[in-house]
């Protein structure tokens, strides 16, 4: 073996812990970057499986003759097509890919079958294959591309953060060496090679290392993601199914990352060593310099904090550098939470406002519909349609039937909706919205008055809805905030304007005539994203009034239980007691156990909370590896400092005070240089995220909060922890001991 | 007046089978104002002896008596403020806090207890050590004679019954060794100073008022330097 490689191993033996820490960062960094983009490649791959098992179409006409799907299978438009044929022997379905799918799918395949004149057919399309192939009209690619990319550059961040830190501990301890060898005669020559080989032993133990233990936790994670998907799987043939899979790309990005950080950082101490005389580089010259700094304020600290504080301010304001790598590392932990927590979060808020849901695992419903009497309908001969209005059901009757629902199961949760909508005809004047009203549909032309839709709902809903508006009990309320599509986006609009104390409502007619109208007192304003309202509001704005009293036309009860399908059969006989169909008009009872779609989609969102948090947990982990090793070795360093206050006559109390101090400053001071880039990092996410959904920014609070206790409590006790390890050594050692 | 009194002092290091006796039984007594030098080859226990004295340490059995007051007697924070207020330790690495300037390290002992700068001490002290232009340096941007006469000024600065001086020259220069002797022996003769300095060096022990050899933890030689 030649000398600098002999050199290198004995470096890395004579540093037993140093080295097990180093590896140990590299292990972390290289296992997360080989976990998360194994995930990446198999969940791609799960992805491309299940749907091209559905099909490598992009859209499907069905119900076409033979005939028609040969015209339309011909037009040049199609890269490419199949038929298969229906049920009823007669029709086909045509399955095209296109050549270049349109922002608007829909609108093309209508339009290349207008060309030919066919038609009526129905029509699906593979939204998952076009979004997959980055023909998504709502530009889904696009933002999973600069999520994913916001992603890397965090985890690649994270991870040579972590190496780099691991090194940069002992970045002093080493320059100190190299200038030992330097003394000896070892040319700077020498001294880089050998440091090339401590990062060469050090990544051939670590990266495979890290690269093993990161397919083991993509392994475990895939059979997560199985267990998460039973459910969906069940009533879905075409389900997801996660596979493990070791591409050749994870290792290479893994292992090129890891050993370049590895050798930067091997290397950077090396070169000062061999910049600076040899002695200087052993006495630690030139490692940390300190500067005289005037400490602002330190008559004010001192009668604050006492002489502790003192001390302690400053020690943090003229070894800044030493602290530097402590400070790097807690503000990296705060920003990979900060980007963790908000990439969760606009996940969350945007799997919610797409998917708005409710958890029910039963639903009963009670509804009336305008019934149109077909054998009288006959435009030509009367000019009236002939119509069989809707019974709304009273508020007292859906009270009583909840009352009766909840007998049922004392401990279940249940939810009642009323709503008056389409069938019978409320509008009211535009006059009341403002600009973002334009998003709302006129009832029947753009300056034609805007539908109205009541909502009945249950006692303990509607109390809380009045609480949200600080309205009194009684009151009616309007639901301000909605959603809807705006260019593809879901977007949050507040199209009404300001102070509405009273709407007029005016019923009309089948045609449109006014056959009378009232006024609606305003008592207050609910939000519809923060009021869980989303689900009924959906993404059809409109004038919509929680009314108190009110008798609905459809009644809806979401019912959390346990035994949801006793409930369903329960359901139905209650409500046909309670809501006997009237003499005239007609009434639809339905009740179903929804338990298991519930839990197929509950199964989703769990898997992507699960991966989430698994992936705040990882950064977390890793910003505290790296934290406890600067901490520790900043601590080690300053033994003989603290041992000499001791001997001074500083009591230990005293020496626990300054401590404490100073974590308190190197907290702040990290928190300053975390949370800067750490919200704006979030603030990216988000605006990525609306691309997507359009919702407004919220500060993240929680989360800022809980990273400033988390930096506290874990700077405080790696300082106590650390200085109370000093303290217990012999101070006479500490002191003794040479520099 | 006796300012410091040790009876039967010894410290023995270590557990059962493996004991080291590094001080066996040593009593002696300083004077106010006296100067006294202890020599004794490397592992004499002359170190520990220090250690006892200025009550970092604690002995295995004896006692030690500064300005009549037995120190082992105290608990660990009477005996930090005992310490800061009685006696001014020397070492031979300096043992300055890197952070602070001349000025804070040898106001510190000061500070400790919680005592108010006392500016024209602080004057006379940089004068006397030849630091007052700087005074504003960090320990880092002094030589080792000039980080020692700091620490000399900063062992002054609370007018201790006693300074305890481990090899204060073992890391110096001659001509630093001399300054700092100088500095040393002026403090004992201007302010009736008390000093116990530990040395192999001949030429140091010899500039003392006494000498006590050490040797294997025992006093060999207790001798008045003519």
């Amino acid at each position: 073996m030649k000398l600098t490689a002999k050199l290198a191993l004995s470096q890395l033996k004579a540093n037993r812990r140093r080295t097990v820490l180093t590896l140990l960062g590299i292990v972390l960094s290289v296992s997360m970057i080989t976990a998360v983009f194994g995930f990446v490649a198999s969940a791609r791959n799960a992805i491309f499986d299940t749907i091209l098992k559905g099909g490598d179409y992009h859209v499907a006409y069905e119900g076409l003759t033979p005939e028609q799907a040969d015209i339309l299978a011909a037009d040049t438009e199609f890269e490419s097509s199949y038929t298969k044929e229906a049920y009823d022997g007669e029709h086909v379905a045509l399955y095209c890919r296109l050549a270049q799918p349109s922002d608007d799918v829909w609108k093309q395949m209508a339009d290349i079958a207008g060309k030919y004149n066919i038609g009526p057919f129905t029509s699906h399309t593979n939204t998952e294959l076009l979004m997959l192939e980055g023909y998504a009209p709502d530009e889904y690619s696009m933002i999973l591309f600069s999520i994913g990319t916001v992603l890397f550059l965090v985890i690649m961040f994270a991870s040579i953060i972590v190496i780099s830190n691991a090194f940069r501990v002992s970045a002093g301890e080493r320059t100190k060496q190299f200038g030992i060898l330097k003394s000896v005669g070892a040319t700077s020559r020498q001294i880089r090679s050998s440091v090339v080989y401590e990062g060469l032993l050090l990544s051939v133990i670590g990266i495979p290392a890290g690269i093993a233990v990161g397919f083991l936790v993509e392994a475990a994670g895939c059979a997560l993601a199985e267990y998460f998907f039973t459910a969906l799987n069940a009533i879905n043939n075409n389900g997801i199914h996660l596979k493990f899979t070791a591409p050749w790309w994870v290792i290479a990005i893994a292992a090129t990352l890891a050993f370049v950080t590895i050798f930067l950082s091997a290397y950077l101490p090396a070169r000062k060593a061999s910049k600076i005389p040899a002695i200087e580089a052993i006495r630690g010259k030139g490692e940390i310099k300190l500067k005289a700094k005037k400490v602002l304020a330190a008559k004010l600290i001192r009668n604050l904090f006492g002489m502790e504080g003192e001390l302690a301010a400053k020690s943090m304001k003229r070894s800044s550098r030493s602290y530097r790598a402590t400070v790097v590392a807690l503000a990296s932990s705060v920003v990979l939470f900060l980007v963790g927590v908000s990439f969760g979060d606009s996940i969350m808020t945007s799997m919610d406002m797409l998917y708005p849901g409710i958890e029910a695992t039963a639903i009963a419903s009670v509804s009336s519909y305008r019934v149109v009497d077909t054998s009288t309908y006959d435009i030509e001969v009367s000019g009236k349609k002939q119509d069989i209005p809707p019974v709304p059901t009273s508020a007292e009757k859906a009270r009583e039937a909840t009352e009766k629902l909840a007998e049922y199961d004392k401990n279940a949760d249940i939810r009642m909706i009323g709503m008056n909508s389409g069938e019978v005809m409320q509008t009211a004047d535009r006059a009341i919205l403002n600009s973002e009203g334009e998003q709302i549909d006129p009832w029947i032309q753009k300056e034609a008055p805007v539908k109205v839709t009541y909502i009945l709902l249950d006692d303990v809903f509607y109390a809380k809805m009045c609480r949200q508006a600080n309205a009194p009990l009684g009151s009616n309320l309007l639901v301000t905030q909605l959603m809807t599509r705006v260019d593809g986006k879901q977007t949050i609009i507040s199209p009404f304007r300001e102070n509405i104390t009273e709407i007029d409502v005016i019923s009309r007619d089948f045609d449109g005539n006014s056959v009378g109208s009232e006024t609606i007192p305003i008592g207050g304003y609910v939000k519809a994203l923060e009021s869980e309202l989303l689900w009924i509001t959906g993404n059809s704005p409109a004038i919509y009034i929680i009314t108190p009293d009110r008798g609905m036309n459809s009644l809806q009860w979401l019912v959390n239980i346990e035994d949801s399908a006793g409930f369903a059969k329960y359901a139905k006989d209650v409500l046909r007691d309670t809501v006997p169909l009237p003499a005239t008009g007609n009434l639809s009872y339905s009740s179903d156990d929804i338990r298991a779609s519930i839990a197929a989609q509950q199964g989703l969102v769990n898997l992507v909370m699960v991966m989430i948090y698994g992936f705040i947990a990882m950064l977390t982990l890793i910003g505290l590896t790296n934290v406890i090793s600067t901490i520790s070795t900043n601590i080690r360093f300053r033994r003989r400092e603290f041992a000499m206050l001791v001997s001074m006559g500083m009591t230990a109390r005293g020496i626990k005070r300054m401590i404490n101090y100073e974590s308190l400053l190197c907290g702040i001071n990290s928190l300053l240089f975390g949370l800067i880039p750490g919200l704006l990092l979030s603030y990216f996410m988000y605006a990525q995220t609306t691309d997507l959904a359009n919702y407004p920014y919220e500060f993240p609070f929680v989360p800022v909060i809980a990273c400033a206790l988390g930096v506290f409590t874990v700077t405080f006790i790696t300082m106590r922890f650390s200085a109370s390890r000093v303290r217990s050594e012999n101070i006479i050692e500490a002191i003794g001991g040479n520099e | 007046m006796n300012i410091l009194q040790v009876e039967n002092l010894s410290k023995i290091y270590g557990k059962e089978g493996t004991q080291v006796k590094a001080l066996d039984g040593v009593s002696f007594s300083v004077k106010k104002g006296e100067f006294v030098a202890v020599v004794g080859a490397s592992g004499s226990g002359k170190s520990t002896l220090l250690h006892l004295l200025g009550g970092v340490d604690r002995p295995t059995s004896g006692k030690v008596y500064v300005d009549s007051k037995d120190i082992y007697s105290m608990d660990e924070s009477k005996l930090a403020i005992f310490r800061r207020r009685n006696v001014g330790l020397i070492y031979q690495f300096y043992n300055l806090i890197p952070t602070l300037t001349v000025e804070e390290n040898i106001m510190l002992p000061r500070l400790l207890d919680g005592r108010e700068a006392d500016k024209d001490k602080l004057r006379a002290i940089l004068e006397t050590i030849g630091l007052t232009d700087r005074r504003n340096h960090l320990p880092g941007q002094l030589s080792g004679g000039q980080q020692q006469r700091v620490s000399v000024g900063r062992a002054l600065i609370n007018d201790p019954a006693i300074i305890l001086a481990d090899e204060p020259t073992g890391n110096l220069d001659s001509k630093a060794s001399r300054e700092v002797m100088e500095l040393l022996k002026a403090a004992n003769k201007r302010y009736n100073q008390t000093l116990l300095v530990i040395t192999h060096d001949e030429k140091i022990a010899l500039q003392a008022d006494r000498i006590i050899t050490i040797s294997d933890g025992r006093i060999i030689s207790d001798a008045e330097v003519r």
